[in-house]
């Protein structure tokens, strides 16, 4: 097995080798390419980094308790020489990449609820789709400044939204119970089955059409935004919330991403590096976590979030 | 000596363990655990089969269950392939992600997963059944068939009618009967 996970690391590798060839070919300047201007670093610099930085970045997301993607964008659009609409491509491939690994497993073991995840990634991809295309038609300034905004606002979620496991739903609310959105799932270490209903489900809804804008205009993922509104807002319990909030990310980023791909957006110079560097990262983080998981590091992570912010923010008013 | 025939050594359908395809993975191996473990003075002699049929209610065999495939569904991270492991590391993920690695199922206790895979369903998890033997099929070529086809198990038929099932280790114990006998 464990040749295996070689095999796969070096496949990766080498297929970032095989996309960054041609530019090998134009960065050292073949024997008809004109002579570059100016010396800049050699063609395997910025995926060597991106992977290191995104495998220290996987590492932290898991620990951190946050998806990889809101660390990705503001961290890799606010330090590197990549425009803001690569790096936004990027992000929701390195979402995505999570989203799809999680999926079958969540749902193999009922907790991503289909009956809530569809009607909400209706909504949510086609704002999604929407947010994708405003991000891109926007001067970059203004999505730079409110991508800047929106880390901020992140930050004061994570410090202030409380979660709760199992939130009293005293009543569901018409909506829910026409579109049958109430479930059963068995808590795995003690056998309680637990029922479960959700209440306040047009107000969830609309919140669903902002996420869904944020979520293709910045992609950053969802998750943090998926999981409080599932969670606090429409009562789904904790366990169902975070699944759903999972699976649901696949279908909404994938909606995007098409709209980035589409445009030219994905380069796979960048997303190859990135997605190997965070997938090796968060199954690093994972082995970690199951033995200790330092608080610090969740303060390192909200601190990291607010520095990205506020530079992206500063960088789209040109300061 | 004679040639005995597969007949002669086959293990007879109504004496191999036998399940059905609606049961759960749960009652698979009860059933196995105790016709593979036959019982001297308390002890298992792990003499049995390795292996249950699933049979439907006219006895058509309808696929196999065998150690490995049942381990890789109690304990699919560690025993299954790449896309167990990957599937195990995205659910943890997402756990780990929405700051809810407590509720992670995927990390919890052995004993809690061990049972809440077991309620998988026979019929999701069987093996396909790869190669069989007419009864008149000499023992060289049922061996040769569990090579070609690496199992370890060849249901017998007559006709269109399963009558038993021959193992490596009936075909081992014949094979070394010449051997002994001679």
């Amino acid at each position: 097995m464990k040749t295996r996970w070689q095999l796969v690391i070096f496949l990766g590798l080498g297929l970032c080798w095989i996309i960054a060839a041609p530019a090998l070919g134009l960065a050292t300047g073949g024997p008809s390419a004109p002579a570059p201007e100016t010396e800049g670093p050699p063609w395997w610099f910025w995926p060597l980094i991106l992977f290191a930085v995104t495998f220290i970045m996987g590492i932290l997301a898991v620990l951190g308790g946050v998806g990889g993607g809101v660390l990705f964008v503001p961290i890799i659009s606010g330090f590197f020489p990549f425009h803001l609409d690569f790096v936004r491509g990027c992000g929701l491939l390195v979402a995505l990449s999570g989203a799809l690994a999680a999926g079958p497993g969540l749902l193999k073991m009922n907790l991503a609820s289909l009956r809530l995840a569809i009607p909400v990634a209706l909504i949510a991809s086609t704002c999604a789709i929407i947010g994708a295309m405003l991000g891109l038609a926007l001067p970059t300034n203004i999505v730079q400044i409110a991508l800047g905004l929106t880390i901020m606002g992140i930050c004061v979620l994570m410090l202030t939204a409380r979660k709760s496991e199992l939130p009293d739903v005293q009543k569901p609310d018409r909506l829910s119970s026409t579109l049958r959105i109430y479930g059963v799932y068995q808590e795995g270490s003690t056998g309680q089955i637990v029922d479960w209903k959700i209440h306040r489900t047009p107000l969830g809804l609309c919140l669903f059409v902002l996420i869904g804008i944020m979520a293709g205009m910045f992609g950053l993922g969802a998750g943090w935004a998926n999981v409080p509104v599932l969670n606090l807002v429409m009562g789904a319990p904790l366990k169902i919330s975070v699944a759903t909030s999972k699976f649901l990310l696949s279908i909404t980023d994938t909606s995007a991403a098409w709209i980035y791909l589409n445009q030219g957006c994905v380069i796979p110079m960048m997303v190859v590096p990135s997605l190997v560097g965070i997938m090796l990262g968060s199954f690093v983080g994972v082995r970690v976590l199951a033995v200790t998981k330092p608080a610090v590091v969740r303060w390192i992570v909200i601190g990291m979030l607010a520095f990205a912010g506020v530079k992206a923010f500063l960088k789209g008013l040109g300061i | 000596m004679k040639e005995r025939k597969i007949t002669d050594i086959m293990i007879p359908l109504n004496r191999y363990p036998a399940v059905n395809p609606e049961a759960t993975l749960e009652t698979a191996v009860g059933i196995l655990r105790h016709a593979h473990c036959e019982l001297e003075q308390g002890i298992c002699t792990e003499a049995g089969p390795n292996t249950i049929l699933v049979v439907d209610k006219d006895n058509h065999l309808l696929g196999i269950l065998d150690f490995k495939a049942i381990l890789k569904v109690l304990i699919p991270e560690v025993a299954g392939g790449l896309s167990e492991k990957l599937r195990s590391l995205g659910v943890s993920l997402a756990f780990a992600e929405g700051d809810a690695h407590t509720l992670d199922e995927a990390r919890a206790s052995f004993v809690a997963r061990v049972k809440k895979n077991a309620e998988a369903k026979v019929r999701d998890i069987m093996l396909k059944v790869r190669g069989s033997v007419q009864a008149d099929t000499s023992l060289v070529d049922a061996i040769k068939l569990l090579f070609k086809n690496k199992i370890t198990v060849l249901p017998v038929y007559e006709g269109d009618e399963i009558i038993g099932i021959v193992r490596d280790t009936d075909l081992f114990l014949a094979v070394a009967d010449i051997l002994l006998e001679s």
